[in-house]
Order: structure tokens, then C-alpha cells, then sequence
């Protein structure tokens, strides 16, 4: 025990001061599963430590529920995706077995884990500086539209961030003759697809004050996030917000 | 076209986007004081860094000076809303300096090492330090424009909008500092850096927010305790009168 947790925070200290060496041991498919192991229980701590102060304004209960969630949320995407990813890297001719997809992409969302645990003192300012409980409907609109936005822009920038990088290690383990840039597109486009859809379902993430706080709304599986965004955001958008 | 109309084959003309860079030679010894070296030779400073040389006496007497040049130029602001609230920012404009950069201490570590740039905690301190003191240096070059302002105008909308711009343009100083590590033989990779100073405007924006005002004296204590998003404070300083 004493080991496989040395060596889990080794793995994770690997990927944050030198990411290409850790590039490498995937390339090179030396103890992937453990170094995979430790990337597991990092993104399942690091996503829960974020996830509490983020539903913070909300209440205590929240903050729970999405100490919960997000790890759910990261690693239920990622895991999900895992098939597809080996299926196109291995029609891309990237020479990639599923073991090294797995490194690879766990590595991509361990990365984004690490910006995610550095921002949280970030984040906790913006939970107490900004989110005032009390006041009229439409402040308490505006303060959780403002806490959204702010959580869009630190999150999307953890992830953006963390996915730059997984194309730096795409770059370091497929073969020449493998298209680094459309493995990377496809690989980004089934995360994004499926990513969106998950967080769709898992919601509330940081707890609208006009709903009860709950696990899962009672709507979750009602309908999906692309029928939300195509008929009613845009359309809504397009009217001029009437 | 006849053989003697044709204009003769010229030369094509060197592509500046395209030449290479000359390496630059990063200065080993400073005589002056390492306030004067961020000013003078802030590539003396960045070796420093990057040597691992003297990063704690160096990175706590930069935070000092960088402290004390943003405490004169929020005096500077204060005086927007007469003595009192001169003095009331000269406490709190470096208040809101330090505790931005503790806040954002861990992402610079972080951003940094995933960036390619493996800094060691001791070096985040010092360039932190620097960037602190290098933003300061600019600030206090524009306090004399901030007083001129501030004790000739009752505009609120406009002093906020001009204190506002100065503090960008002091902190694009900043950004020009830190892109300077490109020349650093270990600590080279700078991309992490630059999302890095986002995160770290946006955190001084609700910083100065959370802590507001510094132009006027609040309805009671020392700061309103009501919580607000910077954009919303933003806009509501334009809408006062």
C-alpha cells in the first residue's frame, strides 16, 4: 500500500514538473498501469477538493453533492471516450495501444487537475467575495449567472490548458506517419461531445437559488444539452433576448 | 513585353518575420541594487532567477519595493476623494496587491512547471516578487498623471475608467518582464506564464472589488460589505453620478 501510493504521487509530481518525461514512460509502456492508477485517484481527489469549494455559495449540502460529481463528471468523460479514442488512433495509424491511450488521456485530464487544485484559492475568493445570498430576485440572478461565468472561464481554461498539452504527448508517442493534429481534433471532438452531455445530466454544478439543492434534477434525462442550446439558447439569442 | 521593357530581376528583399533571433547574452554581474537591475538590465535579473542565486533576499526586497509604489500611486488615486481616503488607499491599494499575488501563487507554480518552465517554489516567490515590483515601477512613473486627475476632476466614471487603464498598462510591463524568461537557459518556456497573468488580472480586479472603495470613504468601517462581481461594480461606477 505504502508503495502504490509512493508511487501514485510520484506519477503526479512527474506529470506537473516534467510532463515530457512522463510523456515518455507512455511512449516507452513501462508500468502504465500503475502510473494510470495514480492518475485516477489524483483527478478523483484533486476534482473533489475543487468541486466542494465550487458549490460553496449554495450550501454545505451542495458542495457535497458536487465533491461527488465533478470527479464523476472528469472521470466518467474520460473513461467514456476511452474506446472510442483507441478505435480512431488506431485507424489514424498511430500505433497506440489501448493501455497508452489510456496514459494518455488520463495524463491530458491529470494536467487539467493540477491548474483545477492551483485555481482553487482563486475560486474560493470568487465564491465569498461575489456570492451575496441575500437581495431581490434579480441580484440573486445576476450573482449566479456572474459565480457561472466565472466557473466557465477558470474551468475551460484548466481544460483548454490540460488538452494543449495532451497534443504535446500525442506529438512525443505516435509514429511519424500518424496526422498528430487530426488524432488530436477527433480525440478533442468525442471529449467536448460527450463532456457537455455528462455535465448536462449531473446538474446542478453550482446551484441555481430559484431551485431546491438536489443530487440530480428531476429533469436530467429528460432531454440533452444540444436540444437546450439549438432550441432554446440560440433562438432565444436570435430574438434579441425576448 | 519586349526583352528591353522587362524589368531586371531584383534581389528578394530579407523577411524580417523570419530571421532568426541573435542569442542574447544574459548578463552575469549588476553593480547597482537589484531594483535598479529589474529597471536597467532585467536580464541580469532573469539569470538570476533562473540561477537559483540569491532569490529570497531579492524576491522580499523587490515585494517591498513593489508594495510601496503601489501604496503611493493608490495615495495618488485616493486624493480623488480627499485626505482621508488618500490615506485610507495608501493602505489598502498594496493590501490588494499582496493578497492578488498569494492568491495566485499556486497557479503560478503550477501554470509554470505545465508550461515546460520547472520552476522551484523559491523562484516563483522571486519572479512573483519581481513582477510585483516591475508593475510598481510604472505605477509610480504614472502617479504624478493619477493626482493630476484625481485633485482636477469630480468625474467618478472617468477616474475609475483612467486608473483602470493605467493599471493594464502598467501590468503589460509585467507581461513584458516575464516574456524575457525566453532568453533563460532552463526556464525558457514562458506560454504557461502568459495565462497565468490572466488569471492574476481578473484576481486584482475582484480583489480591488472586494475591498472597494478606494475613491471614496465608505457608509461605515473601512470597505462596503456588501459582495459584488468586478464587472458589476465596474459598470455601476459609470451609472453614478
Amino acid at each position: 500500500m505504502g508503495d502504490l501510493s509512493e508511487s501514485c504521487f510520484l506519477v503526479c509530481i512527474v506529470l506537473l514538473r516534467t510532463p515530457s518525461t512522463f510523456w515518455k514512460i507512455i511512449q516507452r509502456k513501462t508500468q502504465i498501469g500503475k502510473t494510470v492508477l495514480g492518475l485516477f485517484l489524483f483527478i478523483l481527489v484533486s476534482s473533489a477538493c475543487y468541486g466542494i469549494v465550487l458549490a460553496g455559495w449554495r450550501s454545505p449540502r451542495l458542495s457535497f453533492y458536487v465533491a461527488i460529481k465533478l470527479p464523476m463528471l472528469l472521470l466518467g468523460t474520460t473513461s467514456m471516450v476511452m474506446v472510442l479514442n483507441w478505435i480512431l488512433a488506431t485507424i489514424l495509424g498511430s500505433a497506440l495501444t489501448f493501455k497508452q491511450v489510456m496514459g494518455l488521456t488520463y495524463g491530458a485530464m491529470g494536467i487539467a487537475c493540477w491548474l483545477l487544485l492551483s485555481l482553487i484559492p482563486v475560486t474560493l475568493l470568487f465564491t465569498l467575495g461575489v456570492a451575496d445570498y441575500e437581495g431581490t430576485n434579480d441580484q440573486l440572478r445576476m450573482t449566479h449567472n456572474c459565480l457561472l461565468l466565472t466557473h466557465i472561464f477558470l474551468i475551460a481554461s484548466a481544460g483548454i490548458y490540460g488538452n494543449l498539452q495532451l497534443r504535446e504527448g500525442l506529438r512525443q508517442t505516435v509514429v511519424a506517419e500518424c496526422s498528430v493534429n487530426q488524432l488530436y481534433l477527433a480525440w478533442i471532438i468525442a471529449f467536448g461531445f460527450v463532456g457537455c452531455q455528462l455535465s448536462w445530466i449531473l446538474r446542478p454544478f453550482v446551484g441555481s437559488p430559484f431551485y431546491p439543492v438536489a443530487f440530480l434534477r428531476p429533469d436530467c434525462l429528460e432531454r440533452n444539452f444540444y436540444e437546450f442550446v439549438f432550441l432554446e439558447v440560440l433562438p432565444f439569442v436570435l430574438r434579441g433576448g425576448k | 513585353m519586349s526583352e528591353a521593357l522587362r524589368p531586371p530581376n531584383l534581389p528578394h528583399p530579407p523577411s524580417y518575420s523570419k530571421r532568426p533571433s541573435l542569442p542574447v547574452e544574459i548578463p552575469r554581474a549588476y553593480e547597482g541594487g537589484v531594483l535598479s537591475g529589474l529597471l536597467k538590465a532585467p536580464l541580469w535579473l532573469v539569470g538570476r532567477i533562473d540561477d537559483n542565486d540569491g532569490l529570497f533576499r531579492r524576491g522580499c526586497c523587490l515585494l517591498c519595493w513593489g508594495l510601496l509604489f503601489h501604496a503611493l500611486f493608490g495615495a495618488a488615486m485616493g486624493l480623488f476623494g480627499g485626505w482621508e481616503t488618500a490615506v485610507m488607499s495608501f493602505i489598502k491599494a498594496p493590501i490588494i496587491a499582496l493578497s492578488s499575488l498569494g492568491l495566485c501563487m499556486p497557479s503560478l507554480y503550477v501554470f509554470g512547471c505545465v508550461g515546460g518552465m520547472p520552476l522551484k517554489p523559491s523562484q516563483a516567490f522571486a519572479l512573483a516578487g519581481s513582477l510585483l515590483a516591475m508593475i510598481g515601477i510604472i505605477l509610480l512613473g504614472l502617479t504624478p498623471v493619477t493626482w493630476l486627475f484625481a485633485v482636477s476632476t469630480h468625474n467618478l466614471g472617468f477616474i475609475v475608467l483612467l486608473n483602470t487603464i493605467l493599471w493594464l498598462f502598467a501590468a503589460s510591463f509585467g507581461g513584458r518582464f516575464l516574456s524575457l524568461f525566453r532568453h533563460a537557459p532552463s526556464l525558457h518556456h514562458t506560454g504557461g506564464l502568459k495565462w497565468w497573468l490572466v488569471v492574476f488580472l481578473v484576481v486584482s480586479m475582484q480583489m480591488a472589488t472586494t475591498l472597494r472603495p478606494l475613491l471614496k470613504m465608505p457608509s461605515e468601517g473601512w470597505r462596503e460589505k456588501d459582495k459584488k462581481f468586478f464587472v458589476v461594480h465596474f459598470i455601476e461606477c459609470f451609472e453614478e453620478k
